[in-house]
């Protein structure tokens, strides 16, 4: 009885690490199947480089945290996506900066997430 | 003698004359010098009393919105997105003659504005302005809220102006969805309560979920933000300890 009850215990931890690593890091793997819906996510930036770009993520929402990022360059287009979800130790920052490096200019950002795509169009 | 006693009477008539005007100069200057003292504590967009020149009326509109979508589509918004939803607030318009304060915004008439808490702003946590018209410009943010209107009055403001000085602030357990409908149960006969029993507090979904059972309940973002009024929109941001801090750009 108590060897079944240590495998139950054993099993239900695993899920529980399977869970939280997959929700902190495993998600990149699926590029941008995860990310936020495109109207949730305000992206800016800022070329800092030839081809360097600072860019800023934040969110329509007043509680999730930011978790992180995915990009693609092709074809002169920018896609990228962002995570965010609750957090559970408090805070909770809805902004953030990060610097990516692409192979070339780009005229397009394709904010891309959940099966969304919005567009944003340089220059405008 | 008698002349001099004449003249002296003619002069006081014209002395008495001049200090009525005087008087009345006095007045009507001290009037506007009390209507400008009072704009002066508020933001440059500051406007005077009494536009028109007609009777000051003070009333308005004022919408509650709750969007209780899903942030993303894995199983994690099942618990943040799903249960949770993304955001609640309140949206004021003044359709009066006189312009409105709300915490340290100044709404001129026939202006709008935006009033929600934010937990995950670095600046500020607690009471925002327009931030959320500013999502919706820039990202179309809340296009599946669901929301709700009532008219308000000149008490109501008062009550709301209150309301807002005394709880700029926010935690889990008072959050946007708490503010919001707190606001509109200041004002409005419909009850909204967004408490979520299973997690313990007030949530925007839940809240979405009780605008949706009261009739006259909208989808989407009812209010228009057009070239008149994107300098407003870009005018965003918070107050702390009664003084306004507004910002043209998205906070880092």
């Amino acid at each position: 009885m108590k060897k079944i009850l240590k495998k139950i215990l054993i099993i239900i931890a695993s899920v529980v690490l399977i869970l939280v690593f997959f929700f902190s890091y495993g998600w990149k793997l699926f590029g941008f199947t995860f990310c936020d819906k495109p109207q949730n996510v305000i992206v800016s930036y800022d070329e800092i480089a030839q081809h360097q770009y600072e860019i800023t993520f934040n969110t329509s929402s007043s509680y999730l945290d930011y978790k992180g990022y995915v990009y693609k360059y092709e074809e002169g287009i920018l896609y990228i996506g962002a995570r965010y979800s609750q957090s559970f130790f408090g805070n909770a920052k809805g902004t953030a900066k990060e610097t990516i490096q692409v192979d070339d200019d780009f005229y397009k950002i394709i904010v891309s997430g959940s099966g969304d795509e919005k567009e944003i169009i340089i220059g405008n | 003698m008698g002349n001099n006693k004449y003249l002296g009477g003619k002069e006081l008539k014209k002395l008495l004359l001049l200090a009525l005007l005087m008087l009345t100069a006095m007045v009507v200057s001290n009037t506007q010098l009390s209507v400008h003292a009072s704009c002066e504590s508020g933001p440059e967009f500051c406007v005077e009393d009494g536009d028109g020149g007609g009777t000051p009326t003070t009333e308005g509109t004022l919408s509650i919105y709750s969007d209780g979508t899903t942030s993303n589509s894995s199983a994690s918004s099942f618990a943040s997105g799903f249960i949770l939803g993304t955001h609640s607030f309140i949206h004021i318009e003044n359709t009066g003659n006189t312009f409105m304060v709300f915490g340290a915004y100044y709404l001129q008439p026939g202006e709008d504005v935006t009033i929600g808490i934010y937990g995950n702003k670095d600046e500020h946590l607690g009471v925002w302005y327009n931030l959320e018209a500013y999502f919706f410009v820039e990202s179309s943010a809340y296009s599946d809220a669901k929301g709700l209107s009532v008219e308000i009055d000149e008490d109501d403001v008062e009550i709301i102006d209150d309301y807002i000085d005394d709880n700029n602030t926010w935690s889990n357990s008072f959050n946007c969805a708490s503010f919001a409908a707190d606001i509109w149960n200041l004002v409005s006969t419909d009850h909204l309560d967004p408490y979520n029993s299973i997690i313990g507090y007030d949530t925007p979904k839940r809240l979405a979920n009780k605008i949706d059972d009261i009739s006259g309940f909208f989808i989407g973002i009812q209010f228009t933000v057009d070239s008149s009024v994107s300098d407003d929109v870009g005018y965003y941001g918070y107050t702390e300890n009664q003084v306004g801090t507004f910002v043209t750009q998205l906070p880092s």
